[in-house]
Parts: C-alpha cells; structure tokens; sequence
C-alpha cells in the first residue's frame, strides 16, 4: 500500500508492505540512523525517531500508521553538514563513543530542549529513559545536554568539559573533538549494516535445540529445494579444519577444539545449519524444513558436574599437539563425533575429564606464609555468567570484489579474522580483505569470531554477498559471555595487618568452547595478584568444559571475577582483623618501583615478564576518594528500613600484552603538507581514532584536522594484533606515535637541505612548519620540495610498537550503598572510580570509558545474569528480562576521577584506561552491603532475594534457587505474570 | 503475519470490521504489545484505532473520561487527571513506552503486572465497552477478571472515587523493569477506622485482583501495625515462582508493598 508521510520536513510517498515495521520501511528509504538493538522487542531505543513530535520506538510502529503523520530523524539535524548545537555539545562531551544508540539520544535532546528550555537532572533522566546504551554509563549526558543548552543560546560557547593534563603539550591531556564523533551523531552510514548492497543474500543459522547432544541425521533436501535457498552449510559438507574462534594472536593459546559446523552439540544454539538466501523470510522458512534428529546426552552445566567422577564429557574428541605433545597421549577412547581438539602447545588440558587448561604457579614458600599468620580467612567467591550486550549485535556482511574475498566486519581483531578465515578455507591472506566498520559497541564480545567465518565460506563458495546478523537471543547463547567462575581464596596476615600469604584456587567455567579458557581465568590472577605486595602467593587454576553458552573475552578479561574474589576476601580478612579496610589496602598495596615477581610465572602459556612499577597512582586515588566520600563516617537514612554502608576495592589492569601484541602505523604527507595516517588499530567506539590522530598530530606540530585517517583496514593499513586486552593506546598509540616521529626524523632532514642547517638545530613548530636558528619552511613547501620531479619522493614514514614493559593502571573504587532491610533492594548512592591511567590522552573520552565500565559492573553486581533451566535453556536471552541498567540506574552521585600520573613507557605517558574501570564495583558494592547490614555476599548478582535470604528475613537459603525451581517441569510451562 | 492494517474512520466501521473478521484481527492502539516481536500470535490483520477520535481526557461534574487511547504520557501531563494515577503512569518508567501505549491497552493486554490497572481497579473504574448494538459501562476490574475482548472507548473515574485516600506502589529490580509485583489501594477513613477499603495488587496471580478477604479483614477497623499487616497480605496471595523470584520471596515483598500503600493512604492519603 501507499503512504504519505512528511519525513524530516519533505512531503513523502511511499510503498509500505501492511505488516512492515516503520523501522524497516525507513531503513529501505536510505534512513540508516534508525538501528537495531533488540529485534523489535521494544526494549532498546536505538530505533527512536519523532513520530509527531514525541520520541517513538519505529520498531513498534507499524509502517502504515506513519501515514499522514509526520516523522523526524537525526538525519534532520545537521544542516549542510553543520552539526547542531545538540549534536556536537554531544560529541563535545564525550558522550558518542560506539555510536550506536546517538541517533537516538540525539533525537531525544532535541525533543527535551524543544520542551523545556533548562531542563533538570530528573528532566534529562526521563527524556533518556527509553533509551539503552552499553557503553557510555550515561552520566555525561547530563552535562552534553547542559552544553547544549549553552551552545544554543551561544554557537560558540566552549565550556569546560573535562580537566586538562600536560601543560607542556599542545593536544594531548586535552579534550579534542573525537574524529568519528560528527559522521556518527549525523546518523550517516557506518555500521555493517549500513554497508549491504542490493541483491545480498540473507544468512540464518539452525541451532541446536539441545545443550548436549549428537546428530544422528539430518536431512536438508527440502531446505535445497527450496526457490530463493542458494546454499546450505552442515557438518557434512563443511571442511574438516579445527581451529578457534577466540581472535588471539599466534599461536594461540585457546585450543582448536571446534569445526565450522560439528556433530556434535555443546550448546543450547550451537550451530547445526545455515542457510543461505535470497530474503530473510526464505532462509528461516528453509531452516524450518530441515529435519534432525538428535542423540541427546545429559548436559554439563555447573563446574562441580563437569568435576564429577564420570561426569559426561564434553569434548571426547581425538588429540594432537603442535609442539609439546605430552608422552602419554591416548587417543584410544576418542569419538569420532567429537571431533578432534589441536593444542598449538600444551596447556594441560584434559578433556577426558573437562578440563579444558590448567595452570599453577606462585612465589616465596606459602606454607611459611600462612604459618607466620596470626589470622586466617578462607571463603569462595562466585561469580554468575553475565553477557556483553554491545548495543549492535554480532554481525557481517561479506562479498566477492573479483577473485578476493571482502569482509566488512564488526570486530575488533581484523587481522585474526583474515588469518584464521584463511586457514579455514585454505586460501592466501592475500585473497582476503577485512575491512572493520565502525562497530557498535565490541566488549571482548568482538574480539571473537562468532560468525564471520561461516559467512566468509559461504561468499566463497557461492560468489554471494551475504549479510549475517546474529539477532538479539543468538548474542545472548551464541556469542560471548563472562566465564562464570569459583574462586578460593585465602589469606594470612600478621596482627599489625602486613599480608603473609595469599592463595588462590580458580575454577573457571569455559562452556562448550575453550575459546580464552587458559588465558581469562588467568589473568583473573594476574590482574588481582599483583595489587598485594605479600612474599608467598600461590594460585591454581583449572578451567572446565561444559554446555553453558559459550563464554570468552568481556571488557576486564577475568579481572572482574578475580578482583571481586581477592578484594571481598581482603574486606573479609580486615574485618576479621578488626582493621579498617583502607587502612589495610594502604599498608598492603602495590606502590611505584615495586617488582612484580608474580608475572613471571602468568605469561600466557609461556614465561612472563615481571614488572617493576613504573607509575602508581594508587597512593593519591585512596586518599582523594576517601574524603570524597567522607570514609569512616556514618551516614544514616530518614527511613528506618535503610541501612547505609560505605566500600572501597583497589583495581589494576595492563596496557596490552608486552611480548605478544604488535602495532603498526604509517604517515604519509600529501601536497599540500597535510597527512595521511595509516593506523592497524581498530576502534570500538573507545576513541582510539582520536587517540592515534592527536598523537601524531601533537609530534608533528599539526592540527588533528590536517590528519585524516585510514584505520583497521587490512588491505590499507598495517597489521596490528588487535584491539583487545587494553592495548588501544599503549600499542595502536605508539605505533602512530612512532610513525610520527620517524616521519618528523624525514621531515628534519629535508628541512636541513631547503635551510641549509644543520638538522640538530632545527624544530617542528606549530602550525605544520620547520623552524632553524634562521629561517623556516613550511610543511607544505616540504611537500612541494619532495614530490617533484627532482625531489626525494613523497614522505612516508611507518612505526612499530611492540613492548616488554607493561605498564600498569591503578585505581581504587569507591562507593556507598542504602540497603532496603524490608526490600532487600540495594541502592548505589555514590560510586567514585579514582583511576590512574597516566596521561589521559582524551580526558572527555577517558572518562567515558570509565563510566561506561563501572556501570557496566554496576548492572553484573546487581541486576544481570544469565539464567539457564535444567536443560541448558538461557531463560532471559532479551534485554526486558535480562536487566542491563538504563540512565533510571545510576548512582545519585556519580563521579570519575583521572589521577595523573606520566609513565615513564607508554606513549606520551599513557596507560589504558576502560577494562580496568569493571574491575571495582563487586567487590566496593559487596563490602559496602557488609558494612550497612553486617552480610558478606560472596556470589554476584546481589539480588533482594539473596539479600532477604541472608537477613533471615525469608526462610533461609533453600537448596534451590529460583533458577533451579524453574526447572520443574510445570515451571517451564508456566508463564511469568509479566 | 500481518497481512492487512485496516483504519477505520469511525467506531461503526471498526466493530463491524471485527465482527466480520473475529479472531483473525486484532484492535491495534499503541502497539507496544500488537506490534512487538515478543506478540506471541501474529494476527493476519490489524484494526487500528487511530481514527476513531479516542484519545481526549474530559472532566465532568461526576466522572472524568479518559479515552481508551490516551496514551500514558498524555496521563502524566494533562492536569485533568489526579495526581494518584499519574503516579502509577510514571512508574512506567521508560518515556518512549509512555509516548505510544495506551490506557485502552492496558487493559487490552491485561498484563499481570500492569502498572496502571491496579490503580483503576482501587478507584473502581468503569469501561465503556463498545458493540454493534451500543455501548454500555462495566467495571474495570470485570473487564480484567473475565479476559474480555470487547472495544473498550473509554475508561471512567468517579470525581468521589479519586477523592478518596490512595496510595501506589510498584517492585521492580531496575528502573527500567516490567514490575515483579504492584499494589494499589483506595480508602476512606473515619476516625481511627479503615472504611471500605479496596487493595488491588499485580504479579500475585494471573491477572491483577482485588484482595477481598483483606479488604474484608481491615474493614470498619483501625489499621493494624505494619508487620501485622504485612504478614496477613503474606499469607493470603499465592504468586508462582518464575525467574524473578521465588514464591516466598513475593510473598514477602507483596507484603511489604501493599501494607506500604495502606499506611501510606491511612496515614496522609497517599500523597
Ligand atoms: C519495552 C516495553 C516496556 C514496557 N514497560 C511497561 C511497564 O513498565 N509497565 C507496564 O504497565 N507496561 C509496560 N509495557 C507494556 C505496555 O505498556 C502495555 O502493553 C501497553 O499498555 C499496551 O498498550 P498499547 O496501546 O501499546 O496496546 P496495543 O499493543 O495496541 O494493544 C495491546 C492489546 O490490547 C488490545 N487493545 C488495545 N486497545 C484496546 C481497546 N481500546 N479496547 C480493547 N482492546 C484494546 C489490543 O487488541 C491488544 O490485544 C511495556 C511494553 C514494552 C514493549
Ligand atoms: S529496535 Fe526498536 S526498541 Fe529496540
Ligand atoms: S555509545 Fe551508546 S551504545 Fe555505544
């Protein structure tokens, strides 16, 4: 049928199919910023538009209900290209990172400031109330919309948006519009999504219905038959290549214990087929024919069943190693079905009995240390497994340019996906481009290879463009998650506080998969471990198979599931020493010019480097945030019922991954003496772009504007690992930066010919000129100078990084919490993050990133978990029942704080700045609960019912959990009164 | 699959659509349910309700009339309606949800944890229902108990009804949560003494109910203390266990929240 709508104030007539989404009619008129984060559930907000001047999710609107209505999207606002005021005080503040959910924040400014022209805290709360972003923790966009009220009284109105660090330097320690800030908030292309073509075919996955099971037969002849089917993917016709999906460098330490497609199912959603097609609607058509038929085995859900003598096991596959192969190794017993496990070295794995890696080690003599404690604490700490959520799902979108394969990606390993895509299809590299778009929002989630593969072998067979796009229930049980772990833990410390021992017993739960299973649990230690300074540490970790969904990388890469452990246990161990918590953290904590001996032995599968401390800012970050918070001070509530409580939690991570990880950058100067910037670095929305630029303009004596940039692209740009284990400004940063100065090094010297001086007296200055003693030449003559016909040629310049110091970020947590006795509902009061991340090089971005990890961490403390019945079923695979927290959850007060410190290694003195933000709040919120009511809670989330149980203000904890009560059968049939 | 939207321009024609077409359409208002992909039966054709002039809030000497497709902001922001159900339409928390859902809606989708219906049911509100042969007024709370289906056009609360004490209440775990249990009273007081009081609460059972043996219980008598009170709510609702709480749990915490209300309504009427 045909609609009339006015859309962004022109008259439009459409064609609308009666059952479309409004989203989806207005996607296919060439209106990109309406995204897509829950699969028309409601739940998100990313498809917001104006619907007759109110803020609407276009995905609950039917297309034809737009009829003779009015409809505005963010592409309305920038006129020409200039950004409203709306739009770059958004950007200016530092709220745009992945971009993803802009559109829709945008919209929802716009709608605000039309309707009040002031609007309070309460007022911007409820305006942002629909709308869920995962990586920003909203509390900048109380001071984006401020700005914006400014700017719209005044164009030019600054304001101060975040502090400023470095006065020596011109760019860097400043905020700085961020570079992919104003395409993003326009609403413009960016996403894969935005790339498809017309005539691309769809992709859809069959999964699993069972958590464990073998397939006994499948039949895919209707699906084949089918008109519109152009090819369908299974176990039978897929190649025989084991490998992993975990995006690490190689050779990797995760196990290549999967196919593209197996026999055998590990997890609920675990795929059995794919189907490619000519529209969405005939490739699920399609899956809905294929018949299978399952031996289904009992599931593996918990780590004490995967421990279990004669427990099912997991991975009965047959074993080889690259390099290492243990004397031992018995293949007797294998199943063919299973498929086989290549371990590039060992990592003592032993699949018979689901373990999927272990690793021991630890420094000093431990039974000393805890022979020489005058007091002891020993307790287990849980964690639950939690998802990433990145606001836009997994997806891609491949096609054939000639005989090379493209892959527009959404990742954050672009150079991991064209090697291990490679491997599976045994081709060159060089058949191969992985071009990263801009992603919306990665978590870890991307560094893994969920789904780029299957897509990429099916282009490859078929000449197809495909586009796969996982939908809101398959990232939740076909993605990545938190490997849900049990941590013992215990201390010994003398009477005055001084820790003598700490030990540490890791179970970790790797699920189907041993995607990270060796490296996430042990960098829960290396992570946590070195925040004490003590002589005798020891740490064991085991990690198991199992057929949860799969777990692998999450912003904080175990860290967050060590550090609540280590930290609530060092609460534990204060109180018993009847020491006040900070006092202790003060006397035991890690300090500059420490040697870190632990690190030795937590290297990635091989030795580790240990590590002097080569700046802390731990000292100052405790201090300051203690009188922040006015610690040791009681606060009361009006009301009887709540309780307050006040916690704290120290928290570190690294800058990379010295040894392993590799950047590459290169600069080029164009004609008129501007630059090109070449960076392997892929951005997640963190603001590495900006990072990377602003270096190499601060080196070079330039504006940010005179660099234009080309990243993460492998046929453009370098290689880089990666952008994982908070490497973004430590490596992909100095690469650029390094590239930089090898051009400025070109540039001296051919100033030093046009000058005629010596190079040694010669300097880059700003704007974009060379000055000597006694004269100066500008970039632009430079270029002119090089690119004739008689001069030396274009200047170019690549950069490396690579490093065996991992410098360290610190920060210390702190947060005070009401306890509702009655409710046993928690509320964050305040939460501070104090964090050192030496020089901030974006501080407005920095801050960001801090705030988004905390929040994040917030909702895995609280609210989020994943919930799985009996049969491995996740139970609240969506965003209405799975509580990610929305601007309505934030802390009343909510503050982050950079402590500066410059580190001696790291590019203009920087360290990474997000991951280590999700290290705090379990552990603060924990011993903040301890402190209102007197409970520890010793396993995430802290829900009511746990508080309530603990209280003993209902029936005491009952051997089933609310989770175990659904698996009755009735429970499962039962519907929740929602 | 939606295969036809149909917009009537007057209720004639959209009772007449769906006579002719009976369950394969369904009435669409704001769609926040109809048009959800969480629906669970895609019907093969919508009746959209948006030209049927639906959607003004009227106040007169005895009643004030809410047409079934306010949606909930437009509760929230017209001065007309009293502050007690702008206080339930506000614990919808998300604005985008507000901006296109309906009261006619709620009560279409009879949600058990509805946050408005138990609001209507405390103040005794009525439902225009809408048929060929005319329309004619019933309680709300007969609307919801016997999961009718009939076109509601408007909903009516007594001026005397929202006069009374009232009090809302609402158990989410985020703020942004589908509420896990919800409570609404209304009372009148004289003296010490609770007169008739009406106690609705949602997530106790399939749908929102009326808490009649309560109400009986505190009937003509001072309020007891709150524990008291919390214990005989405790004892009397049976809500099923599902991944948000257990039973014992919701038990608890209906206690809590519906004594909550009662003492708040008792105490300062609510406000
Ligand atoms: C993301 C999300 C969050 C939500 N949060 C909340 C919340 O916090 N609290 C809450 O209470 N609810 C919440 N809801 C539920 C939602 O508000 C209700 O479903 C809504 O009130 C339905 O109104 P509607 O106008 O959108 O109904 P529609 O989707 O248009 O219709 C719903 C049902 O009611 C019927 N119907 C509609 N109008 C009439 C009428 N006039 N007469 C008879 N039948 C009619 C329809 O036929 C249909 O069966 C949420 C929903 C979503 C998607
Ligand atoms: S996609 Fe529309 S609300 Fe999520
Ligand atoms: S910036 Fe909001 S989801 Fe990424």
């Amino acid at each position: 049928m045909q609609i009339t709508l006015k859309l962004n104030g022109a008259p439009r007539t459409l064609d609308a199919a009666p059952g479309e989404s409004a989203r989806d009619l207005l996607r296919r008129t060439g209106i990109f910023s309406v995204r897509n984060g829950c699969d028309g559930q409601g739940s998100c907000g990313s498809c917001a538009i104006l619907f007759n001047r109110k803020l609407v999710n276009s995905c609950l609107l039917l297309a034809p209900q737009l009829d003779g209505q009015e409809v505005y999207t963010v592409d309305s606002l920038a006129r020409n290209r200039t950004l409203s005021a709306i739009q770059s005080a958004f950007i200016d503040a530092g709220i745009v990172q992945c971009g993803y959910c802009t559109p829709a924040m945008l919209l929802a400014a716009h709608e605000l400031l039309d309707r009040v022209e002031q609007p309070t805290r309460d007022q911007v709360r409820d305006a942002m109330s629909g709308i869920l972003c995962r990586c920003t923790g909203y509390e900048q966009i109380f001071a984006a919309v401020d700005l914006a009220c400014r700017r719209r009284l005044d164009p030019n109105y600054k304001g101060e948006i975040a502090p400023e660090f470095r006065d020596d330097l011109r760019l860097v320690g400043k905020a700085q519009r961020k570079v992919d800030g104003p395409r993003l908030a326009r609403g413009e292309r960016a996403f894969v999504e935005d790339m498809v073509e017309p005539g691309h075919c769809h992709l859809k996955m069959l999964g699993s219905p069972h958590a464990h099971a073998y397939i006994r037969s499948i039949d895919t002849t209707a699906a084949e038959a089918m008109p519109g089917v152009v090819f369908v993917l299974t176990y039978k016709n897929c190649p025989d290549a084991p490998y992993n999906q975990a995006g690490q460098g190689f050779p990797e330490p995760s196990p290549y214990d999967r196919r593209l497609f197996g026999q055998k199912m590990r997890h609920v959603g675990d795929r059995v087929a794919a189907v490619v097609a000519e529209t969405p609607e005939i490739a699920a058509a399609a899956l809905a024919t294929i018949k299978v038929e399952y031996d289904v085995l009992p599931p593996v859900l918990t780590i004490d069943e995967a421990a279990a003598d004669g427990a099912p096991i997991v991975h009965n596959s047959e074993i080889a190693y690259v390099a290492g192969a243990p004397a031992n190794l018995d293949n007797s017993g294998a199943d063919p079905r299973d498929g086989k496990i290549i371990y590039q070295f060992p990592i003592h794995a032993d699949p018979r009995r689901n373990i999927a890696a272990r690793v021991d080690g630890g420094i000093g003599n431990i039974d000393q240390g805890f022979a020489d404690a005058d007091v002891i604490h020993d307790a287990v700490y849980e964690s639950s497994q939690v998802q990433c959520t990145p606001a836009e799902p997994h997806v891609v979108y491949t096609r054939m340019d000639g005989d090379r394969l493209v892959i527009h990606a959404s990742t954050q390993v672009p150079w991991h996906i064209r090697r291990i895509v490679a491997y599976i299809l045994g081709i060159s590299e060089n058949k191969i481009r992985v071009i990263k778009e801009r992603v919306g929002g990665g978590f870890g989630a991307k560094q893994d290879i969920v789904l780029e593969e299957v897509a990429a072998y099916c282009t490859w067979v078929t000449g197809r463009s495909i586009l796969f796009r996982f939908d809101r229930r398959e990232e939740f049980i076909a993605s990545r998650t938190r490997h849900p772990m049990k941590i013992r833990i215990k201390l010994g410390a003398k009477r005055d506080g001084r820790l003598t021992a700490i030990f540490m017993d890791l179970k970790a739960n790797t699920g189907p998969y041993g995607s990270h299973c060796l490296t996430v649990p042990m960098n829960a230690c290396s992570k946590s471990l070195p925040l004490f300074l003590c002589d005798n540490v020891r740490f064991q970790v085991t990690t198991y198979y199992s057929n949860i969904p799969p777990t692998g990388a999450y912003q904080g890469y175990g860290a967050p599931q060590g550090s609540f452990a280590l930290q609530l246990a060092a609460a534990e161990l204060a109180a018993k020493l009847g020491m006040d918590h900070r006092e202790f953290l003060e006397l035991n904590r890690a300090r500059e010019g420490a040697m870190l001996e632990i690190l030795r032995c937590l290297g990635e599968g091989r030795e580790g480097i240990p590590q002097r401390v080569s700046s802390c800012g731990l000292g100052p970050a405790l201090e300051q945030g203690a009188r922040r918070i006015e610690w040791g001070i009681r606060a009361e509530s009006d009301d009887p019922d709540v309780r307050i409580g006040k916690g704290v939690a120290i928290v570190q991570q690294g800058s990379g991954l010295p040894g392993l990880d590799s950047a590459n950058a290169a600069v080029m100067m164009l004609g008129d003496g501007t630059f090109m910037l070449l960076s392997g670095g892929a951005d997640l929305g963190t603001g590495l772009d900006t990072v990377t630029t602003k270096m190499v303009a601060e080196c070079l004596g330039t504006s940010m504007a005179d660099i234009a940039l080309i990243a993460a692209d492998t046929d453009l740009t370098p290689f880089d690992t990666g952008c994982y284990a908070s490497s973004g400004t430590y490596f992909s940063g100095g690469a650029a930066l390094n590239a930089a100065a090898a051009m400025k090094v070109r540039i001296l010297h051919v100033a030093a010919e046009l000058l005629k001086e010596p190079e040694s007296d010669l300097e880059v200055a700003f704007p974009s000129t060379v000055r000597g003693k006694h004269g100066s030449v500008t970039y632009k003559d430079i270029a002119a100078y090089t690119q004739t016909g008689t001069g030396c040629g274009q200047l170019t310049a690549t950069g490396n990084f690579v490093s065996d110091k991992a410098s360290i970020p610190y920060g210390a947590h702190f947060c005070q919490v009401a306890v509702n006795t009655r409710t046993g509902l928690v509320t964050v009061q305040k939460y501070y993050a104090l964090q050192d991340c030496g020089t901030p090089i974006n501080p407005e971005l920095a801050l960001g990133q801090i705030y988004g990890g905390v929040l994040k961490t917030i909702g895995h403390s609280l609210w989020e978990e994943m919930v799985l019945d009996a049969q491995g079923r996740c139970l609240n695979a969506n965003l209405l029942d799975y509580k990610v927290p929305t601007i309505g959850d934030l802390p009343d007060d909510f503050r982050a704080d950079l402590v500066f410190t410059n580190d001696p290694f790291g590019p203009y003195g920087s360290k990474s700045v997000s991951e280590i933000a999700c290290n705090g709040a379990a552990p603060a919120i924990a011993a903040a609960i301890h402190d209102a009511v007197g409970i520890w809670l010793r396993r995430w989330p802290f829900t009511p019912e746990k508080i309530l149980r603990a209280l003993g203000t209902i029936a005491a904890p009952s051997a089933t959990t609310a989770a175990d009560e659904l698996t009755a059968p009735t429970r499962a049939a039962t519907p929740t009164h929602v | 699959m939606i295969k036809e939207y149909h917009a009537p321009p007057t209720l004639a024609e959209a009772l007449a659509l769906k006579q002719r077409l009976g369950d394969a359409a369904v009435f669409l208002a704001g769609g926040t349910e109809v048009n959800s992909a969480a629906f669970p039966s895609a019907p093969a054709h919508v009746i959209s309700l948006q030209h049927l002039a639906l959607t003004a809030i009227q106040a007169t000497a005895t009643d004030l009339i809410i047409g079934a497709c306010c949606t909930i902001q437009q509760l929230v922001d017209s001065p007309a309606v009293p502050d007690i159900i702008k206080a339930a339409a506000r614990h919808i928390f998300n604005r985008n949800i507000r901006n296109m859902a309906t009261i006619g809606g709620q009560l279409g989708s009879n949600k058990s944890c509805s946050n408005l219906l138990p609001i209507l049911v405390a103040l005794d509100a009525a439902v225009d229902l809408a048929d060929p042969a005319g329309t004619h007024a019933i309680p709300a709370l007969e609307y919801i108990a016997g999961e009718r289906k009939e076109l509601i056009t408007h909903v009516r609360i007594r001026t005397s009804a929202s006069a009374r004490r009232a009090a809302v209440e609402r158990y989410a775990r985020t703020a942004n949560d589908i509420s896990i249990l919800t409570a609404a009273v209304s009372l009148a007081r004289d003296g010490d003494a609770v007169i008739s009081p009406i106690i609705a609460a949602g997530g106790v059972a399939k749908h929102v109910i009326r808490l009649a043996p309560i109400e009986r219980a505190l009937d003509g008598k001072p309020l007891p203390k709150r524990d008291a009170l919390e214990r005989l709510v405790a004892s009397r609702v049976a809500p099923i266990a599902d991944l948000r709480g257990s039973i014992e749990f919701k038990r608890h915490v209906a206690g809590v929240l519906v004594a909550k209300a009662l003492l708040r309504a008792y105490r300062d009427g609510g406000r």
